[in-house]
């Protein structure tokens, strides 16, 4: 969340954080963390506790309602995907209580939650290394994985043959694999594929 | 990480209803103006039956102007039988 950025006499400053900006009430910025959050938190709900659709918009909303009020109280802000989680988690937990009031939480429903979060939490990180490509890779990418389009409908969609699709799509994931690292010299260098 | 592992990945996070999101974004910044509609709507029947039969009408008469997505949060937020005290 928090960018070290140079100052001219060489120190290094932490710039103002998005976090720090929601608290602020900097509406755009709240747009962006929702924006951020919003496959994690959807995912934890319906992979996590598999909430039937009808009742998770409730506590999808319910979540960065919470987030929202009591962004004030999270100490670290680079603990944000973690406390995000956690408020998910309790606010499910909560819900199923209440829809099935006489049915305990076990300890195998419990531990099954965490194994399905643990990927979660891999896939969180996939994403948001993701959105840092630029736009061209990005898209070519969540069009071939997430979408499931063929070459074809790549090509025609973003104007490129289809011929070249393989070769951007290996190109992308040396990209995205760079970024998951940390440490990719040439994403924003170029402007992307 | 191989291909296939970050596509499967990537594949676990779907993205959320756009009407999810986009209500997310705005309620925290409307907490009070549908504080005031949902009690507005306890007090007064005419303006809850408005709020039923035509909610964007209704809404729009009354000065408010709220997305489709939060009007429809709205709507089930509004009270079911809530006595009139008007």
């Amino acid at each position: 969340m928090r960018r070290a950025v140079d100052t001219e006499a060489g120190e290094a400053v932490i710039s103002t954080s998005l976090v720090d900006r929601c608290r602020r009430g900097d509406r755009d910025a709240w747009r962006d963390l929702v924006a951020e959050y919003s496959r994690y938190v959807y995912a934890i709900i319906m992979r996590g506790y598999r909430l039937p659709e009808s009742d998770a918009e409730d506590v999808f909303q319910d979540v960065f309602a919470r987030v929202f009020e009591r962004l004030e109280t999270l100490r670290d802000d680079d603990a944000l995907r973690g406390w995000i989680a956690q408020v998910t988690r309790n606010l499910c937990s909560d819900h199923l209580r209440r829809a099935h009031p006489h049915e305990e939480l076990t300890e195998a429903t419990v531990t099954d939650v965490d194994d399905r979060l643990a990927d979660l939490d891999d896939a969180l990180a996939v994403r948001q290394a993701l959105t840092r490509l630029p736009q061209g890779c990005a898209e070519i990418l969540d069009r071939f994985f997430c979408r499931d389009e063929s070459y074809r409908t790549i090509g025609g969609a973003l104007g490129i043959p289809a011929g070249t699709i393989a070769s951007r799509i290996s190109r992308c994931l040396d990209r995205l694999r760079r970024e998951m690292a940390g440490r990719d010299p040439a994403a924003g260098a170029s402007g992307g594929e | 990480m191989d291909e296939r592992e970050i596509g499967r990945l990537l594949r676990l996070l779907p993205a959320a209803p756009a009407e999810w999101t986009l209500t997310a974004q705005e309620l925290p910044f409307l907490s009070a103006e549908l504080a005031d509609i949902l009690e507005r709507a306890r007090g007064d029947g005419g303006f809850r039956d408005g709020l039923r039969a035509d909610p964007d009408t209704t809404l729009r008469d009354h000065g408010y102007d709220l997305s489709p997505s939060v009007m429809a949060h709205l709507m089930k937020l509004l009270p079911e039988d809530e006595p009139d005290q008007s």
